[in-house]
């Protein structure tokens, strides 16, 4: 009787939902205690290491402190680089993703099969991170900012690919049985139906990926694919933390900018 | 008749002038032209005779990476989720004073704008190799993003049932308990879903400058040129990812 909800009434109900719903978050706080122990155990955690690495921390601090400033102007093409990095990396992926989406969603695909491989293709894209892309793409074709734009492209391309079909996929089918009522070709209910439905959110999605990809641009640096993300790496080699810090504040500074540059056009534009 | 306005106005051509032109110059300063596809070509071709078929001999080391890197983004993920409440609550401006609320905010912007690669660089430099740096770093970003977005929620909180409830004589603490935190908590446990999943994908990355998990498998897989031992690495890593996804899309369709 106790435990069957449908007799009970009024405040006994009451305090029969409170007391489920507290043993319901302590059965989830105590599995995430659990898991979480036995993840500390995996990873070696230890705040003792933690604390006495603390003196390494200072020290390196002491180092890296007070940045230096006499590179800042041989930071301005490694920056450049990097944003130009971005900027391919974010509109030739769009030329790719939008045919990839026609194929892929399943209101506008002709092959399922074709589609569910494309599909696949699409994830394994967007899931490898573009830093190993780059890697592989470095021992490809060498240094440069060109694996990294490469890198950018591929992973870019599954992002936005993935995206756009659900986009796609969104869009309402009384547009296109309308088109194709008035007989309209595939193309034409394509670039005449669809794309205009989604075109705002296409450009979020670019605008989004325009945004991620400068933050990526930088980092990939770090695996020799250029821009500033090599001199930063090329400074915490030789160990010149000072100059690493200042690559660090001109980064953190351009990435704010550009956040700042996306907010604003995606206010006037979307 | 009516004129209608041309297309080509002046703006348009000069948009259109300028944007060909920043594309122009991206062109030529990465290095993306025909030419250099084309040297680049025999290259790729290599790498991905080398890559394929991937061994699968070492399917069974690769285990513990694999759980490592598991395990760094759920122990980064609790640690971090756990911070970040309390340093969300100081970064919400209707909810403490001023000379609290700029500095945090500040914090918080600087622990987000560095990336995590960074943070792990410096915490690997600082405490050696191995997955603790990685956990550090990841805490780190993550209770600086996730302590923008509480803050954002907190700030978004309505405040009719606050004041409803002192005006029944609540005191402070379950004003909060009953009042703010219910409003907050949706928003809190879709960004703890979220950046479990995105921990867990940066803790792979992180394995590159060293700090742990499969990351760092692939590190030296790739320096020695082991392509095969990669590719398996690469695909364990895509499954990985995949089934965290499915995971966190079927707690999100439970919880929420």
């Amino acid at each position: 009787m106790r435990n069957d909800a449908r007799a009970l009434s009024g405040i006994e109900l009451a305090l029969y939902m409170r007391r489920k719903t507290l043993r319901d978050w302590a059965l989830v706080a105590a599995i995430c205690v659990a898991v979480g122990l036995w993840s500390a155990w995996g990873t070696n955690f230890n705040l003792l290491a933690l604390i006495e690495g603390l003196p390494h921390i200072y020290n390196l601090g002491g180092r890296m402190l007070p940045p230096d400033l006499e590179i800042i102007q041989n930071l301005g093409g490694p920056m450049i680089e990097t944003l130009q990095m971005a900027l391919l990396g974010t509109t030739i992926p769009i030329f790719f993703a939008i045919p990839l989406a026609l194929f892929c969603a399943t209101n506008t695909r002709r092959s399922h099969t074709l589609g569910n491989i494309l599909r696949i293709l699409l994830n394994s894209l967007r899931t490898v991170p573009e830093l190993l892309w780059a890697m592989l793409l470095v021992s490809a074709v060498g240094l440069g900012p060109f694996p990294g734009t490469l890198a950018l492209i591929l992973h870019t391309t599954g992002g936005m690919g993935k995206f756009f079909y659900e986009l796609v996929e969104g869009v309402d089918p009384g547009v296109i049985e309308a088109m194709e009522a008035t007989g309209a070709g595939r193309f034409k209910v394509f670039w005449f139906g669809i794309i205009p439905t989604i075109l705002p959110n296409l450009m979020s999605v670019a605008l989004l990926y325009w945004d991620y990809n400068n933050r990526a641009a930088t980092i990939l640096g770090l695996v020799g694919a250029g821009g500033i993300g090599l001199t930063l790496t090329h400074a915490i080699q030789d160990f010149q933390y000072r100059e690493a810090v200042t690559c660090l504040i001109g980064i953190v500074l351009i990435l704010t900018v550009i956040d700042r540059i996306s907010a604003a056009v995606r206010s006037r534009v979307i | 008749m009516p004129e209608i306005p041309s297309r080509f106005t002046l703006t348009r051509i000069l948009i259109a002038v300028i944007a060909i032109a920043i594309y122009w110059w991206s062109f030529a300063g990465t290095g993306l032209n025909p030419v250099e596809i084309y040297n680049g070509m025999p290259g790729l071709w290599d790498l991905l005779r080398h890559m394929f078929p991937p061994d699968t001999d070492i399917l069974l080391s690769l285990w513990t990476p694999f759980i490592e890197t598991l395990q760094i983004g759920i122990l980064a993920s609790l640690i971090g989720s756990v911070i970040a409440v309390p340093v969300g609550f100081l970064a919400a401006s209707n909810m403490s004073p001023k000379f609290v609320y700029h500095p945090v905010r500040l914090v918080l912007n600087v622990f987000r704008g560095v990336s995590e690669i960074i943070w792990a660089l410096l915490f690997v430099v600082a405490v050696g190799l191995g997955p603790m740096p990685g956990v550090l770093a990841l805490i780190i970003f993550c209770v600086g993003v996730m302590g923008k977005l509480i803050a954002e929620a907190v700030e978004a909180v309505d405040p009719g049932p606050l004041e409803a409830m002192r005006a029944t004589g609540a005191s402070g603490w379950k004003v909060f308990v009953y009042g703010a935190w219910p409003q907050v908590l949706p928003t809190y446990l879709t960004i703890c879903l979220y950046y479990w999943d995105h921990n867990t994908r940066q803790a792979t990355i992180l394995g590159f400058v060293g700090a742990g998990g499969l990351g760092y498998t692939l590190l030296f897989a790739i320096s020695t040129y082991e392509f095969e031992k990669a590719t398996t690495a690469i695909i364990l890593l895509i499954l990985l990812i995949t089934a965290i996804d499915r995971f966190c899309l079927f707690l999100r369709k439970k919880i929420i």
